[in-house]
């Protein structure tokens, strides 16, 4: 992991600190590189999530900036930036949707037509090897299959930035290695790619580890 | 105790609306119970209230077992089972059940003082056993019913409860079973509603409800149908769209309790329409009966009210004396009498838009231009004089001997009369003209004529002593004066019954085919019968009698007395002043025309126009010794006399329906709310904005406000038209008008309006999309749980 090459603009994390309640991130200062993909390690309540939604744009730092391309990735709303795609813990999968609608829809928000959304969802979910539930709701799917569902939605839109939130914990051995080659194509065309994991395996397949330990940077 | 309470304390949503569903459950059937008893309507009035509460209940149940599943899953891991199991789950709900029952019955008693303040204008009965064992019974089924529902729960596998994962609850074959009785229950009690005769049985009580659920349930399947339909169709059109008929194939929170909301809107629209045709059908009979703007009873005799309105009222322009004989036995002698010469003057506009505009129409067309000659006197002066007289025929008896009676110029004339106070009475006098060309004068007092009588006829008669005198005997009556007239002005007629009888007596031989009587200019010449009175009779006596006529085959027009008149019938109608649907109406004064006093069954009235000045209006009181009765007063005593109180108590029902009803959308809505907004917050992480966000909420919004208007609408047509006819909203009166129970537009539109403004209004604070409450952070993984 220390000879790894990266590419094109990174995601520069500087001197982040996060406070709610108690501190979750203190004076963190991390750069997720483009063309890599990027290890976030920690044990529970080390500020992974935390440190991914402060990435993404999802909330805003107590002190501190998270910058890509030199803008904020902070836009004021919570709302993340249309270049960032997220694969969340608990999926954040819309219930009342299909897995296959759940993912066109990421692409239709992105502006592609409809009929084509779809298409290009199903072969999302097939090369995570759920094509045939594509018609299911996704509350009727097993964990590992909402899973999928959810990588399959934050890898189809082939965003520049893809922070992926512990995405093989339901993931049976085969299936993690499947998202941890998707993760790795993302990283291969260019894509700034973090991933928060508990999984060593997760942490050694990656390019690059940043372990978390109570809100401040190990390694 | 202070681990239930912290438990429950954490479940304070779910508990909360089965407190307050089981407060206006218990609540509202307390006061429709008792009003009801106070009322002396159907107790079962509170059915439709009971059913909508039992539909609402389960999914309250529900929620508080998925809310304690992981518990659930947690205790039966410690070896809890059974009955501790049971006990554990059902303490929280059975407390929560009994505070809402305890709070209902006390607002259901403040309730019932209220409304029995409000529209019974009386005390409220104390609570009664029925009304606390129902609410009992209520508490009991709530808790039977969380129980079965919290039953799902318990036989959920092990793993599933303490798993964090929410799996979608199917639709049980149970509920499904449920739905497809409701409908048919609905249809069942349509049909019955159909032949009752008298007092409904408890279907036809909840037919309402029923075929509110029944529509509602239908307007969910319609909703969810037409959804899945449309959702390709919607892809041309945005992602709003397209979220809005995905939300609305698929979510709970707010197309579930659209067959609630339907519901009770469907019991509002029966309720309100009966509700309505009960106060026309009470403001028409009201006017039915009392004839106009105000009125007053009269005592026994119409005599007397004729006399007393031309008295107080000369212009005859405010006041009019009626009566009407009921005869609810014998239909083919009801009759009323009005002054129909007063009638325009004093009724005025009173009938107008009502069904008896067309009969208060042809009222003037009663007139029959004769009235009875009416009197204030104390004395009455008979002169007369002899035109013709024979000496008395001899009689030869059977066994040979002959007797001839004295001659004799004795004669009396009487005048009879009926007084203010409907007696009759009498004054006679007898005149002595023993020859030709002899004149006699005399006077006799009067009595009972003092306050004004009534002319009703004359008679003349010999004054024999019993002795049999077949002489002509013809007088010249100069004048008859009682009260300073001369009845002799008048033209008078012989009775025929006088001839009859006279033509009947085998000793006198009378020859009825000759003259008796001449109206002469310079009096009346009498030729005396021999041995009876000949009655004389006003002249305009033996015209026909107008008369209006409302289902009568073959009309009677009785004098006030009760005889025989000939009839002229001037106009038929479905309704008429006074009488109803049956009955003969004629003029007052045509019928007192030589009518006897007024049958005692006769209710004798005055009416007084709306503009009827207080001085006039105090004047009858004092005279009558009555009380005037305004319409507002009538309308009450008819509501009270025939059960119009039965449609306050529907509409009470209908309040607790759209009360629980409204619960179940709110809780509904609150249930799902913090869902909605992470599936709000999953939606703006894939980059979908704010607004696309609020315009799939408002075009949701949209359709279920539509389809909850028409279902609604519908439903309340389908009930009113299938059922109304079926509820006991009164007890009608014989000859009373018919109840109108067709649908109306607004009845059925203001609930529809009411249940899709309430759609609006909750659904509006649940699709409220705030910036804050749907923030993409929500979805973080501490926050999230």
């Amino acid at each position: 992991m220390s000879h790894v090459q990266t590419t094109g603009t990174g995601l520069t994390m500087s001197d982040i600190t996060y406070v709610a309640g108690r501190t979750l991130l203190d004076d963190v200062n991390v750069v997720f590189p483009a063309g890599v993909v990027t290890a976030v390690s920690g044990p529970s309540g080390s500020g992974k999530t935390t440190l991914l939604s402060i990435a993404g744009g999802l909330l805003e730092p107590t002190s501190g900036t998270a910058l890509l391309d030199g803008q904020d990735m902070w836009t004021g709303s919570g709302d993340p930036r249309p270049e960032v795609a997220f694969v969340l813990q608990v999926y954040g999968l819309v219930p009342i949707l299909s897995a296959r609608e759940n993912v066109s829809i990421a692409l239709r928000a992105r502006g592609v037509r409809p009929a084509d959304a779809d298409e290009e969802a199903e072969a999302a979910l097939a090369r995570f090897s759920i094509a045939d539930l594509g018609e299911r709701q996704v509350e009727e799917l097993s964990g590992g299959q909402m899973q999928r569902v959810a990588c399959a939605r934050g890898f189809v839109v082939g965003a520049h930035v893809l922070l992926a939130d512990e995405p093989t914990s339901e993931l049976d051995e085969g299936n993690r290695a499947v998202v941890l080659a998707e993760l790795h194509a993302e990283a291969a065309r260019g894509a700034v790619v973090v991933v928060a994991t508990h999984d060593p395996a997760v942490v050694d397949a990656c390019d690059l580890h940043i372990a978390l330990d109570e809100g401040r940077v190990l390694r | 105790m202070s681990r239930v309470l912290r438990g429950a304390w954490s479940r304070r949503g779910a508990l909360t609306t089965l407190v307050l569903m089981t407060l206006v459950v218990v609540g509202g059937a307390v006061v429709v119970l008792q009003f009801a008893r106070a009322a002396d309507t159907s107790a079962a009035l509170a059915a439709p209230l009971l059913l909508l509460g039992a539909v609402a209940v389960p999914s309250i149940g529900a929620e508080l077992a998925v809310a304690r599943r992981e518990e659930i899953g947690l205790a039966r891991l410690r070896g809890i089972h059974g009955i501790r199991l049971w006990r554990f789950l059902l303490v929280e709900p059975l407390l929560a059940i009994a505070l809402g029952t305890v709070v209902g019955v006390a607002l259901g008693a403040v309730g019932t003082v209220v409304a029995t303040r409000a529209w019974l204008d009386g005390a409220a009965a104390p609570l009664g056993r029925t009304a606390l064992l129902t609410a009992a019974a209520i508490a009991g089924g709530g808790l039977l019913i969380v129980g079965l529902s919290a039953a799902t729960a318990l036989r959920e596998p092990l793993a599933g409860q303490v798993s964090l994962r929410r799996r979608p609850r199917r639709a049980t074959t149970a509920a499904i079973f449920l739905s497809m009785l409701v409908i048919v229950g609905a249809g069942v009690a349509a049909y019955r509603s159909r032949g009752t005769d008298g007092e409904p049985d408890l279907l036809v009580l909840l037919g309402p409800a029923l075929v509110g659920l029944a529509l509602g349930q239908a307007a969910i399947w319609a909703i969810r149908i037409l959804a899945r339909g449309f959702t390709p169709a919607t892809e041309k059109r945005g992602l709003s769209a397209f979220l809005a008929t995905r939300r609305l194939a698929r979510a709970d929170d707010l197309v579930t309790p659209v067959r609630l909301v339907v519901a009770a809107a469907v019991v509002g629209a029966l309720a309100l329409t009966g509700a309505v045709s009960v106060d026309r059908w009470t403001d028409t009979q009201a006017r039915v009966e009392s004839g106009g703007a105000r009125v007053i009873d009269a005592g026994d005799g119409a005599f007397g009210a004729l006399q007393l309105t031309e008295r107080l009222d000369p212009d005859g322009t405010r006041l009019m004396a009626t009566a009407l004989v009921r005869n609810e036995e014998r239909l083919a002698e009801r009759r009323a009498y009005v002054d129909a010469d007063r009638w325009d003057a004093v009724v005025g506009d009173f009938y107008d838009d009502t069904p008896l505009q067309p009969a208060s129409n042809s009222v003037a067309r009663l007139v029959g231009g004769a009235a009875p000659p009416v009197v204030s006197a104390t004395r009455f002066t008979v002169t007369a004089s002899t035109l013709r007289k024979e000496e008395p025929s001899t009689f030869t008896s059977p066994d040979g001997t002959t007797f001839t009676p004295e001659p004799i110029g004795l004669f009396d004339v009487e005048v009879d009369y009926v007084a203010a106070d409907n007696r009759a009475g009498s004054a006679t006098v007898t005149l002595d003209v023993p020859a030709v060309g002899s004149r006699d004068s005399r006077s006799t007092r009067v009595a009972g004529c003092a306050e004004g009588c009534t002319i009703t006829g004359i008679s003349v008669s010999r004054s024999t002593d019993f002795v049999f005198d077949n002489s002509e005997f013809v007088v010249l009556l100069e004048q008859a004066e009682i009260g300073g007239l001369d009845l002799l002005d008048e033209t008078w007629n012989p009775d025929p019954s006088s001839l009859q009888t006279a033509a009947n007596d085998r000793f006198t031989r009378f020859d009825a085919s000759r003259t008796v009587l001449v109206n002469r200019p310079d009096g009346l010449e009498v030729r005396l019968l021999p041995s009876t009175a000949l009655a004389l009779l006003l002249g305009d006596l033996g015209q026909p009698v107008p008369v209006l006529v409302a289902d009568e085959a073959e009309p009677l027009a009785l004098d006030l007395s009760g005889d025989d008149r000939t009839t002229h019938v001037v106009g038929e109608a479905t309704t008429l002043p006074l009488l109803g649907s049956v009955g003969v109406l004629s003029d007052l004064r045509t019928a007192a025309l030589g009518s006897g006093p007024t049958v005692p069954s006769a209710e004798v009235s005055i009416v007084a126009s709306a503009g009827t000045p207080q001085a006039v209006l105090d004047q009858v009181e004092e005279a009558t010794g009555s009380s005037w009765r305004p319409l507002d007063a009538v309308r009450t005593s008819l509501g009270q006399a025939y059960g119009g109180a039965q449609a306050r108590a529907y509409a009470l029902t209908a309040l607790a329906c759209a009360l629980v009803a409204l619960l179940a959308l709110g809780a509904g809505v609150a249930r799902h709310l913090r869902d909605y907004r992470r599936d709000v917050a999953s939606l703006r992480v894939l980059g979908i904005g704010l607004g696309t966000a609020r315009r799939a909420g408002r075009t949701e919004l949209a359709a279920l406000t539509v389809l909850v208007t028409g279902a609604a609408v519908a439903g309340g047509w389908l009930a009113v038209t299938l059922l109304l006819g079926g509820l006991p909203l009164l007890a009608l009166p014989v000859a009373a008008l018919p109840v109108d129970t067709s649908a109306q537009l607004w009845p059925l539109l203001v609930p529809a309006v009411l249940a899709a403004a309430a759609v609006v209004v909750v659904g509006g604070r649940a699709r409220a999309v705030r910036p804050t409450t749907t923030r993409p952070s929500l979805l973080r993984e501490e926050e999230g749980r």
